[in-house]
């Protein structure tokens, strides 16, 4: 996780050469050569490595080197989960957001609720999501997905 | 008698018998039948009792719009009270019971209510029931449940699930009948998408029965084509047996969607919530019919015009075989007409209006029916169902003129646009005297932020009540919409709907015009909630002239039907007992939803295991499979004790840990407790602002325990922070803290000191932590091995990074206990596996797993205090005797101006005090008050303290507490009363530190 000013174009510039990706704007996640980075908050991104992250967040060191942030490997906060298939209708069932094609398109990533927990979600295809949520409420996020799921209570609304 | 005409119904499949039981009694009816329709089918018109006099009630409608024939549907675990016969599809089966009597429905005693009825005026409760007050519970309030109340409620789990789904969409329209339809086809062909929400299974509302052709066919196939082309539409989805249930703020919706009837699988989805929030709010809601106020008009058999030609032409259900029309409107003409053409009589129309010479009161002439004008109902003849009706002039006050025999009687009042979604989220009404109705306000539509509006009206929603009007309506509606909201307005063929042209209705609220005194105490106003002219007039009397007032003093339009029949009627009334203009006295207000919703649907998923997200640690399965006696702290579980065996008592379970920390080590996941880390060059700064103490001069590798206090003084959290570096701190929450203490620093940094140069982040779930305590602690790190924790290099509230048994760690050396203590952090993980060597290297010391409550015991044995036991929000640390943590060289932190109040600084504000009760066995519960001898100044039971937290302590083998008390810290050793549940207990007050007060055990 990094906290940062990401209205500092020089700062951002210096950012996106050291993780070797374009930073995503608003609302958007990147995928550069094992990296990604989603966009957070208007100060905060997430970065997400691929196996070892040591000789990135060095260079991304360097590039903070003297600017106010805050750096913070949070591996262990949350858990991933990914789900494949009508998955818009699924989102549906538990987020308030807009997720119909014209509004969530791959590359976009959101931070909402599913359910009653906290979750950031994005696609990686049409039928791909991948939804994050706090480690301590994967459990939640499992059994409220199995009851989403569940044999008869398709959507049919975003897939026919 | 009402009975299966031999043929017609277009929507039943004869060759499809469905068994079904009413009352326990078998019977058949077919496919695309109501519950309403198969009942009249076998001559059941009596389906309940009435609410108040437990009058026998028939069905009056056919559709959502009912009335009286609510029954309960199915039986144990599927239970569902209070549904409308005329909204069940019938399903193979289904079993449904009536409502309201005792103890049968053909011979109730409570209608013993209805010969006492002029004992039982409106208010009636209000005025009778007041006195003894102490009656009440025991007797009133028995009494009238048993004899009144709508259905029971169901007693076991309901199988079923339910759920919510939210969209987006640039246009909702609510109604698929013909003006829903064609608005929908217009705004779909802009591109824009177009959600449509019908509430019956069926597509086309009304028009199949009251409009005459569209496009030179019949209604039933143009609507069959247009659901047709536009569920082909890829931006248009179409839901039907979805009600429109609700409009709200900014164009947000709801629509509730029966995914599955009585039959439908257990387990399986049965109603969905659909959240909607649409650019736009297309109303196609139609219109409802009103009754007619006459005397008698709710003996079954006395139906809705509308309704009788709806079961015939719909179900093949005859109402009657003689019907007698009464009406005040040309529409309900074509009831007599689909009666005759089905073979059935209709002796009389008696139409209120003076002359009735349009194409109907014509074509009704030519089929030979006879059509008095000027004529009303004095009187209908029957109890349990009509028998024949006396005739009277309309402009009298009932003189009977003539008898007619009938079984049936179809009544009119006019048609009132179904306005409610309209007037939800504040849309205001006019009322319209060329319709007599209230109609939607064009110029006042409930606006968005923007003051745009979020609802349009269209069709006989807006007021528009003959068939070439509503799809001429929907058309212009739908256009004004689009290019308001500048979208591409694609024009197609205008349907062409042939109807023959309409007289003007008359407005008519009771009939006869002059209705006598008996009349009124019979002629319904509501029929669910037992509403008569009479109890209308006696509340003008009475003094409740406005509409509100009379709705709440005589029931008007409430329970589960909202008035849908009801209330332009009583309006009507009002005003005219009021003397004032046509409906002046305005209506009520309208609120969601539109027809009942089921709390399962309203609850969703969020019942069984998805009733509330339970946030667990990673050691939390270890702690089940390991006895943990759950409690719920915050939003986690935490182990509350860990039961040894199967027989140890949660007490023992207790004093058995909180001894293992004192005499050798415990081991607890302290997990949850928050860990917000705050960086940059301002963070000490920052700290220093948010806590009560100096945290920028705490060394790296230093803990300091810290107080927050709000700005208003009281403390709000504590906790240890730990200097991780130069510009780095790491903050420790209490469990329920952390997101709070979180969004604190987050508001002061975004909406005050945005220009400091700090961030925060909430690691909370980021590391497991655990901590080890007793005077073996250290022994049990140092087995793991990899860190030097000599305590002369690494003593109390300090902390230091390394590995422990190949883990990544950060040690805290910090107390909660009074006992040597340390706080293992460690990646989440690999929290389960540090845990389990940790006990493997603890196992021959006897350490032991420890709970929340040893963990309370532990901290008030120390008189350490715990946010939320010793606080309350209005309690400062100075109350606490926390002085010391309060900073007297800081020039400013947050709660520093409020604390130099006077009132925070009075001497006798509550201050804590330790007590020892006198026995030192008794019980002294939390939350007992100190009293005192005397009185306040209320007169009441002087208090001057109570009871924050209370143990047994097992070292000291005694009851300990703490208390806040007036004046507390001066009154050292007296003896205070406190009242408990089983007595007065005497306590003496003392310090707070009960055990090891020096603390020579923390620093060993």
């Amino acid at each position: 996780m990094l906290r940062c000013d990401l209205s500092d174009r020089e700062l951002t510039s210096r950012l996106a050469k050291a993780l070797g990706v374009e930073l995503p704007g608003k609302l958007r996640i990147v995928t550069g050569d094992g990296v990604q980075v989603a966009w957070m908050s208007p100060d905060e991104l997430l970065l997400m490595m691929d196996g070892d992250a040591a000789a990135t967040l060095s260079s991304l060191g360097d590039a903070l080197q003297d600017t106010n942030h805050l750096l913070a490997d949070v591996s262990a906060m949350r858990v991933e989960y990914e789900i494949t298939g009508p998955v818009r209708d699924v989102l549906s069932k538990g987020t308030p957001t807009d997720v119909s094609p014209g509004a969530l398109a791959v590359g976009d990533f959101r931070r909402s609720r599913i359910g009653q927990i906290q979750a950031a979600f994005w696609l990686t295809d049409d039928s791909t999501a991948r939804i994050a949520c706090r480690r301590s409420e994967a459990e939640y996020l499992a059994k409220w997905l199995d009851a989403a799921v569940s044999e008869g209570s398709e959507l049919g609304f975003h897939h026919r | 008698m009402s009975t299966r005409l031999a043929e017609g119904g277009r929507l039943i499949r004869r060759s499809r018998t469905v068994r079904f039981r009413f009352n326990g009694t078998e019977m058949t009816g077919f496919e695309g039948d109501t519950l309403a329709s198969a009942l009249l089918a076998n001559n059941r018109m009596l389906v309940g009792r009435s609410f108040k006099y437990h009058r026998p009630r028939g069905i009056v409608a056919s559709g959502p719009e009912e009335p009286n024939a609510l029954v309960s549907l199915m039986e144990g675990n599927r239970f569902e009270p209070n549904i409308r016969a005329t909204d069940i599809e019938l399903s193979e089966g289904l079993s449904a019971e009536s409502q309201n009597h005792w103890p049968s429905l053909e011979f109730d005693l409570g209608s013993v209510a209805d010969m006492l009825s002029r004992f039982l005026p409106a208010g009636f409760y209000y005025k009778t029931f007041i006195w003894p007050r102490r009656a009440w519970a025991d007797l009133y309030e028995p009494a009238i449940r048993r004899a009144a109340g709508l259905g029971k409620p169901p007693r076991e789990r309901d199988p079923d699930s339910y759920e919510h789904c939210h969209v987006h969409v640039d246009f909702l329209v609510v109604g698929g009948g013909v003006a829903g339809l064609a608005a929908a086809d217009r705004l779909s062909r802009s591109g824009a998408s177009v959600l449509v929400v019908e509430q019956l299974a069926r597509w086309g509302g009304r028009s199949p029965n009251d409009l005459d052709r569209i496009d030179g066919g019949s209604a039933a196939d143009w609507v069959e084509g247009k659901v047709d082309e536009l569920s082909q539409r890829d931006n248009v989805r179409l839901l039907n047996r979805t009600t429109g249930a609700g409009v709200y703020d900014h164009g947000y919706a709801i629509a509730l969607q029966r995914v599955a009837g009585a039959d439908g699988p257990p387990g399986g989805v049965r109603h969905r919530m659909w959240r909607i929030r649409a650019g736009r709010i297309v109303l196609a809601t139609g219109a409802i019919e009103r009754p007619v106020c006459f005397a008698g008009n709710d003996v079954p058999g006395v139906m809705l015009a509308s309704a009788v030609r709806d079961y015939v032409l719909d179900h093949g259900v005859s109402p009657g075989d003689r019907t007698v029309l009464i009406t005040n409107n040309d529409d309900a003409y074509r009831t007599a007409f689909a009666l005759v053409e089905a073979g059935l009589t209709v002796p009389a129309i008696l139409d209120v209006r003076p002359v009735s010479d349009g194409p109907a009161a014509e074509r009704a002439r030519k089929m030979g029916i006879s059509v008095e004008t000027g004529k009303a109902i004095a009187a209908v003849k029957g109890r349990a169902r009509v028998k024949g009706v006396e005739f009277c002039a309309h402009a009298g006050e009932g003189a009977v003129l003539g008898e007619i025999e009938c079984d049936c009687v179809a009544m009119s009042g006019g048609w009132s646009p179904a306005v409610h979604l309209w007037s939800h989220c504040g849309g205001r009404l006019v009322w319209d005297p060329e319709i007599v109705a209230f109609r939607p306000d064009g110029a006042n539509p409930p606006r968005d932020s923007n003051g745009q509006p979020i609802v349009c009206p269209v069709g006989a929603a807006n007021g528009q009540l003959d068939g070439p009007a509503v799809v001429k309506g929907a058309l212009e509606g739908a256009a004004g919409v689009l290019k308001e909201l500048e979208r591409k307005n694609v024009p197609a063929d205008v349907p062409e709907v042939e109807a023959e042209a309409e007289c003007p209705v008359l407005a008519a609220w009771v009939a006869p015009n002059g209705i006598g005194p008996s009349g009124r105490g019979k002629a319904w106003v509501d029929f669910q909630n037992d509403v008569k002219v009479s109890d209308i007039e006696l509340a003008v009397q009475e003094g409740y002239t406005s509409a509100e007032h009379a709705k709440r003093y005589t029931t008007l339009g409430m329970a589960t039907d909202q008035g849908k029949l009801s209330n332009v009627n009583g309006v009507g009334l009002l005003s005219r007992t009021l003397g004032l203009g046509e409906c002046e006295a305005g209506t009520t207000t309208f609120r969601p939803p539109y027809t009942p919703i089921a709390f399962g649907a309203v609850a969703g998923d969020a019942k069984g295991e998805l009733f509330k997200p339970v946030r667990r640690t990673p050691m939390d399965e270890w702690h089940d499979g390991n006895g943990a006696v759950w409690e719920p702290v915050s939003d986690w579980r935490r182990p509350y004790c860990y039961l040894a065996s199967d027989g140890e008592e949660i007490a023992a379970a207790v004093g058995r840990e909180s001894l293992a920390v004192r005499k050798s080590v415990g081991i607890l996941d302290a997990t949850t407790l928050g860990k917000i880390l705050v960086g940059g060059r301002d963070a000490g700064r920052f700290l220093d602002m948010l806590y009560t103490n100096m945290m920028s001069n705490l060394r790296p590798g230093r803990c300091r325990y810290g107080l927050m206090c709000n700005e208003n003084g009281f403390l709000m959290d504590d906790g240890v922070v730990a200097r991780l570096d130069e510009d780095t701190f790491l903050c420790h929450t209490t469990t329920g803290g952390a997101e709070h203490v979180h969004a604190w620093m987050e508001e002061w940094l975004q909406c005050e000191w945005w220009n400091w140069k700090v961030y925060t982040a909430n690691m909370t779930e980021e590391f497991a932590q655990i901590g080890i305590a007793g005077p073996n602690a250290r022994a049990v790190l140092e087995r793991l091995s990899g860190m030097d924790l000599d305590p002369e290099t690494f003593p109390f509230m300090s902390w230091a990074p390394g590995t422990l048994g190949g883990f990544d760690v950060r040690v805290f050396r910090i107390s909660f206990s009074g006992e040597i203590s340390y706080e293992v952090a460690v990646k989440a993980h690999e929290g389960l596996a540090l845990w389990e060597a940790l006990l493997d290297a603890g196992k021959d010391l006897g350490i032991e797993p420890y709970g929340t409550e040893a963990l309370h015991v532990l901290r008030a044995e120390k008189g350490y205090i715990m946010i939320g036991d010793e606080t309350d929000g209005t309690v400062t640390p100075q109350d606490l005797g926390l002085d010391w943590a309060i900073s007297k060289k800081k020039k400013d932190f947050l709660g520093k101006r409020a604390q130099e109040r006077s009132f925070l600084n009075h001497p006798d504000r509550w201050r804590l005090v330790g007590l020892k009760t006198v026995d030192s066995a008794a019980e002294l519960p939390s939350g007992s008050h100190a009293i005192e001898e005397g009185t306040n100044r209320h007169g009441h039971t002087k208090m001057i303290g109570r009871v924050t937290s209370s143990y047994h302590s097992p070292i000291l083998n005694r009851t300990i507490a703490m208390a806040l008390v007036e004046r507390g810290p001066e009154r050292m050793d007296e003896i205070l009363r406190f009242s408990t549940t089983h007595g007065v207990v005497e306590a003496r007050v003392t310090g707070t530190a009960f055990y090891d007060s020096g603390g020579t055990q923390l620093n060993a």
